[in-house]
């Protein structure tokens, strides 16, 4: 029993003084954790000063943090490994108990926090925190890639709940927010040599994200252990923006955009696609991606390069003309020009330097893989995990990203938003949990292939998606968690299967991201909580 | 009243300047740049009350007349409503509100400039029912939910205050129940605090109505019998394997042979109405589990001490009875006056059983069967002249669709989730009218026996955190559904249900949201 003023950080040990810098932000970012452990914190210290008679203020925790290397990147290769023991010593008066946390990484380092702050819980009695008194943990994640996608185009999501989804994030030890940052609908991604593109795609001046806004967001990820991954996709989920062509002289950059029919031109409404055949199109492409690159870290970058209509470049008289030209039915040439010149855009923009592209299951990847060389391609499955495609992809030794959707998808469910379409049910912490990326790789290569794909870091994880054409502020929170917390323990600890322990864990792990802030969905009775091991069905074998 | 509506009216105006949650209230308009002529714009509102009626009932007359008339120079435009009641003219504010809307250029707000409207509701109940029990609400999400109902005309709160899992009601006579009953001493609606919430809401048109479920769905709160000498007011508490005694844990159902119990819950009946208002009063009565009595030795010994058999007949029988007792205590508590009843479709309510056992004169039935796939009670129901109001889950339950809560299935088990759409096409009538043919179902419901409807969200799944996303704006789908009962389907509404979504955010509340913000700028183009 401890009151959290009484929690000292006493050393923190790194080679490099913006790391130590760091880990002094995550230490505090603990404390301030703890303190709000009582049900009654608003953020501040309600906590009592002395516990009349029973010494709880004489008892005292300490912790040291040490962090080997400098490196502050996070990348697919970031050591995210920690060792946390808790330990009990003798010192003057009180309870002493010391606290260690040691990583490679000043990443690891932070995980380490995240779990010891899991190990310590409010006493409703005393009003006072315990801890667990004596551990030793060795933890580190079974996949590198562990994301959440939030959509910011179908509509608008200010900063500032981005960054609580990043707290959630942080809370659950997921590391990548693959920012799906612009589509057909809008283009808030504030550009500073196309300043053109907010100006005729945001959906209002209030609804645009500027260089400093994203700078600020980076970093603030960056010391929650979360690397943001911007996505520019096209060549289609491209349209509101791009209309400015033809006045300043460029000529169309897109087509078909709002086009209607839409069923005609893509998708789902508005329709958008870039124009292949515009040399401006790639200029400009290459202007953004610079703006990108000038935020965001340099490593990783998602191309998007899902849904092509060729319905839409059909239409098109100049396309018309090049096909014509090369008396060729199919457009997946043009496509695969549009994709290479796009790419080189990309390195170019990163000073010629490489840049790994990531790119969604499309059309593409399922006949015109010519146009993507598995050793610069990482491939998001978007496809069912038992798609034939995810078989004949990893037997091309493509690296893979899994959002598939039979349990990824956290925008299902929750009614249709276009008509009689996409009626799907909820995608259930259930689904999300059980989904079993070793159970797909093996169902697909079988039992040794499937050792070899993972120890050859085909399998780099995967990534919740949260589409938001049915999402803003206002249900952002419930709709990622705690779903995304199910999702989470997936991926960090590859559980063989949903034991009935999951669920008081996460029904209490759910709680203590309500205390921390987040709006997460309730998941049951809180007498389900009270008397653990109650709510389960007791004929059901899982 | 009148000018507490009016308050809140103007409010509504304040908060229809996007920066409203600046505080700065009235001078986010000061500062528009609108022309001197728009600031010199008035607009004056009388508003006149027929008849002195203050509380919502069932058959209240919410019906209203509201004209906007311009001056010949434009410059006033005057704003009568009037209505019989005082629950009319606060419906026509609310209609008002929408009249109104924020100009972005100007920074001011428009107004309609000519109109009449001559308005009532097709229904008389148009209910949201929120469970406290299941997780506790705080009072101040209730009032939000109050505030969403007024937004929308609804003028039902029904509360299920009560269940096996926990007794968050604050009893004078018996403070017993909530020691031993709620979730923690912080998890306790105090006598304050309803009786304040039940004023909040009849400002706004809406009547909190009491649901005191019996004689399944409780358990905790009754635990103290056994110390007291009450000896055990409520059997089953908890047994386990749950699946045997009740429908989900935890387990727990009231003793019908202890005369003990029935005092007790005498008293809580009086504790309800000294705080709820006394012409309608929820009952509950669904879900009974016969075998939670069938296996408690003191029930089964007193069946047969009595000479009456342990077969399903027998226990509905002692269900009946149960009921006929508790409803005695109720109208005791009541003064001796009578009162209407709410009871839950069940097989006391079913047709072998409802005529023989429960009096149409009293007992109004609330229907959650599936409107079509188990719906032959409903024609039976009206056949026999009772009242009911239509909750069919199959689009009027909030909670469905969800990850299961119990067990290893994925969904919960009223999956899908309703969308907007179901629950805006759902109609009584209809429903009816799919059994006895549509000229019967428009003579029941003219003879006022479809008092109406109201959604569900019962809450194993649902606290303060995500409450407001699962019933907004459905809700507002609901609302319509029961005011206008439209012939137009969804398709005509939607245009409407994405921008009245924009309201209920700019009132303060954090509603689902329908569609990408581009179809709200694009009317009619995001269809399938």
């Amino acid at each position: 029993m401890f009151y959290p003023q009484n929690v000292e950080i006493t050393h923190i040990y790194a080679p490099h003084p913006s790391v130590k810098a760091m880990l002094g932000f995550a230490g505090n970012a603990l404390l301030d954790t703890l303190f709000r452990m009582h049900p009654k914190s608003e953020g501040n210290s309600v906590f009592p000063t002395s516990s009349g008679g029973k010494g709880i203020e004489k008892n005292i925790v300490t912790i040291s943090l040490t962090a080997q290397t400098q490196d502050v990147k996070i990348s697919l290769n970031t050591d995210e490994s920690y060792s946390l023991t808790i330990a009990p010593y003798y010192e003057g008066q009180g309870r002493r108990l010391h606290v260690e946390i040691n990583a490679v990484t000043y990443f690891g380092a932070r995980h380490g926090l995240e779990t010891l702050s899991q190990l310590v819980a409010f006493d409703e009695v005393h009003e006072c925190l315990q801890m667990v008194s004596q551990s030793t943990i060795h933890d580190q994640p079974s996949f590198k890639y562990r994301g959440l996608m939030i959509d910011t185009s179908r509509n608008f999501i200010p900063v500032k709940h981005l960054k609580k989804m990043v707290d959630g994030m942080a809370q659950n030890k997921l590391n990548f927010l693959h920012w799906h940052l612009t589509d057909s609908n809008s283009f808030p991604f504030y550009s500073k040599s196309v300043p053109q593109m907010t100006r005729y795609g945001a959906y209002s001046e209030a609804e645009i994200y500027s260089p400093k806004e994203v700078r600020d967001l980076i970093l603030y990820s960056k010391l929650r252990g979360v690397k943001l991954l911007p996505e520019l996709d096209a060549p289609a989920h491209a349209g509101n923006g791009w209309q400015w062509g033809p006045l300043e002289g460029l000529g169309d950059l897109a087509l078909c955009v709002n086009a209607e029919p839409w069923r005609q031109f893509c998708g789902q409404p508005p329709c958008g696609q870039l124009n292949p055949l515009n040399q401006f199109t790639y200029i400009v492409l290459g202007e953004i991606y610079k703006d990108m690159l000038d935020l965001f870290d340099r490593d990783l970058f998602h191309m998007g390069g899902d849904e092509i209509y060729f319905q839409c470049w059909y239409n098109n008289a100049e396309i018309q003309n090049w096909q014509r030209n090369r008396s060729t039915f199919d457009l997946m040439d043009l496509w695969g020009h549009f994709q290479q010149t796009a790419f080189k855009k990309l390195k170019e923009a990163n000073g010629g330097n490489y840049i790994t592209p990531i790119v969604w299951t499309s059309d593409m990847t399922s006949r015109g893989r010519i146009h993507l060389n598995p050793v610069d391609y990482i491939i998001q499955v978007w496809t069912t995990g038992m798609s034939n495609e995810v078989k004949e992809l990893l037997s091309e030794n493509y690296k893979l990203i899994f959002s598939n959707l039979d349990s990824n998808y956290l925008d299902h469910g929750f009614g249709t938003w276009l008509g009689r379409d996409h009626l799907w049910q909820i995608k259930t912490w259930q689904d999300l949990y059980d989904n079993d990326l070793g159970k797909i790789v093996e169902f697909h290569l079988g039992v040794n292939r499937s050792r070899e794909a993972f120890r050859n870091g085909q399998i780099l994880g995967g990534e919740a998606t949260l589409w938001s054409e049915k999402v803003d502020q206002h249900n952002l929170e419930m709709k990622l968690w705690p779903r995304s917390a199910a999702f989470a323990e997936r991926l960090w600890t590859n559980p063989l299967n949903r034991s009935e322990s999951v669920y008081p864990r996460l029904l209490h792990h759910r709680n203590r991201m309500v205390n921390r802030g987040i709006h997460a969905d309730r998941i049951q009775p809180e007498s389900c909580h009270q008397i653990s091991g109650y709510c389960i069905d007791p004929y059901s074998v899982i | 009243m009148l000018k507490q509506a009016a308050k809140i009216f103007k409010s509504y105006l304040l908060e229809m300047h996007p920066d409203n949650s600046n505080g700065n209230g009235l001078s986010n308009f000061l500062i528009a740049k609108g022309s001197a002529n728009d600031k010199n714009r008035k607009i004056s509102i009388s508003l006149s009350v027929v008849w002195p009626d203050t509380v919502v009932k069932i058959g209240v007359d919410e019906s209203y007349t509201l004209a906007l008339i311009p001056s010949n120079d434009a410059k006033l435009i005057q704003v009568s409503i009037i209505a019989n009641t005082y629950f009319g003219v606060r419906h026509g504010l609310e209609t008002l509100s929408q009249l109104i809307a924020f100009n972005d250029d100007t920074g001011t707000l428009t107004i309609v400039q000519q109109a009449t409207i001559t308005d009532k509701p097709a229904f008389t109940y148009r209910g949201i029912l929120m469970d406290t029990a299941r997780n506790f609400i705080p009072i101040s999400y209730l009032k939000r939910l109050i505030d969403g109902l007024s937004y929308n005309k609804l003028n039902m709160f029904h509360w299920h205050i009560t269940d096996t899992h926990s007794f968050p009601f604050q009893s004078k006579r018996l403070p017993l129940m909530t020691q031993y009953g709620a979730y923690s001493s912080r998890k306790i609606y105090t006598i304050e605090e309803m009786k304040d919430l039940v004023e909040y809401g009849r400002i706004r048109g809406v009547k909190v109505l009491p649901e005191f479920d019996a004689p399944a769905h409780v358990g905790h709160g009754w635990e103290w019998g056994p110390s007291n000498g009450f000896g055990n007011l409520a059997v089953c508490l908890e047994s386990r394997p749950w699946p045997l005694y009740c429908v989900e844990p935890p387990c727990g159902q009231l003793n019908p042979i202890n005369d003990k119990m029935y005092n007790v819950l005498g008293d809580l009946f009086k504790d309800f109405l000294d705080i709820f208002e006394n012409d309608l009063f929820h009952m509950g009565g669904d879900e009974v589990h016969f075998n939670c009595w069938n296996t408690t030795d003191e029930i089964t010994k007193w069946l047969i001490d009595n000479g009456r058999g342990v077969q399903k007949e027998d226990f509905v029988q002692l269900w009946a009875e149960f009921q006929e007792r508790a409803y005695g205590q109720l109208k005791d508590a009541n003064n001796g006056k009578k009162l209407d009843a709410i009871l839950w479709t069940s097989e006391l309510a079913n047709e072998e059983h409802v005529t023989k056992y429960l009096s149409n004169s009293t007992y109004i039935i609330q229907i959650w069967s599936n409107g079509y796939e188990e719906g032959k009670i409903i024609p039976f129901l009206i056949k026999n002249g009772y009242r009911t109001i239509f909750s069919n889950v199959d689009p009027w339950y909030f909670d469905c669709g969800y990850g299961a809560w119990v067990g290893d299935a994925s969904n919960n088990w009223c999956s899908p989730y309703k969308g907007w759409q179901q629950v805006y096409t759902n109609s009584p009538i209809k429903i009816l009218a799919n059994y006895t043919g549509e000229d019967e179902a428009e003579e029941a419901y003219k003879a006022g026996l479809i008092l109406g409807g109201e959604a569900a969200l019962w809450s194993e799944q649902v606290d303060e955190q995500s409450m407001e996303s699962k019933i907004w704006p459905r809700g507002a789908a609901l609302a319509e559904r029961l005011w206008s009962n439209p012939s137009t389907d969804w398709y005509t509404a939607e245009g409407r249900m994405v921008h009245h979504r924009e309201r209920l955010v700019d009132r303060g509340l954090h509603p689902d949201m329908l569609q990408p913000e581009w179809c709200h700028h694009n009317d009619k183009l995001c269809h399938g």
